[in-house]
């Protein structure tokens, strides 16, 4: 598995889709219509676009394995994992706080 | 969920193209452009500091992944560094968040200021060497290490401004990954500098190639934004007709960097690179003294 062809089909692909509901969004907004349907559609952009490098991640980790270089796919795995602890007590931490 | 308020059409095309500059910008020198955003927008658009934050983490991931995708394309990236610099600039980011409670910003920002001078005068000293090590093939006469061999770091690209294929090792891989460490806290404590310190400890630390050193740290920026940005989104803090517009802007202007850099020639870029290096030691500077004292430099 060619892991740099994956990655960048996953952050090709992650940035498209993007930009797709992010043009349909603005241009709803352009005639006018800002209700519901708009804001879902620039969630869903936005959402794409935070998970798109961490998409990139996982994809590398999966081709690493498959190729049997597990040194890297250990690094790939470390960078998943600390990405995961990280959100979780961001995400308690705000709890707490707020 | 805070109230959100929608920017007019005429509001999004000029944040749109000053989005589309910094995005230019960023993909040239390998940076996120957060600290190009976030005073534009509290400044000329009167955003609150909070929510120019949460736009511009968001953008630095369109930046990246726009950007970044590119360089993979052009076999520019190298992928395994990323992913090994990674997991020491995410666990030190993480560290970084904790230590937040216990040093002044202040402080930080004037120990960050003294690094850049450092590795300002560093890069300014360096900027002939560079083009000579591309041309007498210097790159290859670097011992790698045991990190470097194991995870196979060493390798190539093609410079087209040089016209010439430049094969690179890796060494100092230890001292890469802790430089990352540190720089994961600072940036993880100020929420700003990450690309500027990779590119330079890259470049400088690990005698990576400049443009190497700037496709990877451009590739390698969207993970570290990508955590903070999903909390400062799934609070509502992202005000998505502000970040639209944004996003779409950097992703058009990084795209189009990453047809210039490698065109251009590396001492130029390097110069380039050296300049922004002194803007950011100016500006940690100023910010340090203003914090500290309550003096205030211009542009900060």
């Amino acid at each position: 598995m060619n892991v740099n062809k994956a990655v960048f089909v996953v952050l090709t692909v992650g940035m498209l889709v993007s930009i797709f509901f992010l043009v349909l969004g603005l241009s709803l907004q352009f005639l006018g219509l800002t209700g519901r349907g708009y804001t879902s559609i620039l969630y869903l952009a936005i959402l794409t676009l935070i998970l798109t490098p961490i998409a990139r991640v996982l994809v590398a980790f999966i081709g690493f394995t498959v190729n049997k270089d597990f040194y890297n796919a250990a690094t790939a795995l470390t960078v998943l994992f600390i990405v995961l602890i990280s959100f979780v007590l961001g995400l308690h931490l705000h709890m707490t706080l707020s | 969920m805070e109230d959100l308020y929608i920017l007019s059409f005429a509001q999004q095309i000029s944040t749109f193209l000053f989005a589309s500059i910094a995005g230019f910008i960023g993909a040239l020198l390998g940076i996120g452009g957060g600290t190009i955003i976030v005073p534009v927008l509290t400044v000329y658009y009167h955003v609150s500091i909070k929510e120019a934050i949460a736009v511009s983490i968001v953008s630095v991931i369109a930046t990246s992944t726009a950007g970044g995708s590119r360089y993979v394309e052009q076999k520019i990236t190298n992928v395994k560094l990323a992913l090994f610099l990674e997991s020491a600039t995410t666990t030190g980011a993480l560290s970084g968040a904790f230590l937040v409670i216990f040093t002044p910003q202040s402080f930080l920002f004037l120990i960050l200021a003294s690094i850049i001078s450092y590795l300002f005068l560093s890069q300014i000293k360096g900027i002939g060497w560079e083009t000579d090590k591309i041309i007498h093939d210097k790159f290859i006469r670097v011992k790698e290490d045991t990190v470097s061999k194991k995870l196979g770091l060493s390798s190539k690209y093609y410079d087209v401004a040089e016209g010439k294929e430049v094969i690179y090792r890796v060494h100092r891989s230890t001292h890469g990954f802790v430089a990352s460490y540190f720089a994961g806290i600072i940036s993880g404590l100020l929420g700003i500098g990450g690309g500027i310190l990779k590119v330079s400890f890259m470049n400088q630390i690990m005698e990576i190639p400049l443009k190497v050193a700037i496709a990877t740290s451009k590739f390698m920026i969207g993970v570290t934004a990508s955590t903070s940005a999903l909390l400062y989104f799934l609070s509502g803090l992202v005000n998505l007709s502000l970040a639209a517009p944004i996003a779409l802007g950097v992703a058009l202007g990084a795209t189009t960097g990453t047809m210039f850099m490698n065109r251009i020639k590396v001492k130029k870029l390097k110069l380039m690179f050296s300049f922004l290096l002194l803007y950011f030691a100016y500006l940690m500077f100023a910010k340090g003294v203003y914090l500290s004292t309550g003096v205030k430099f211009p542009g900060v």
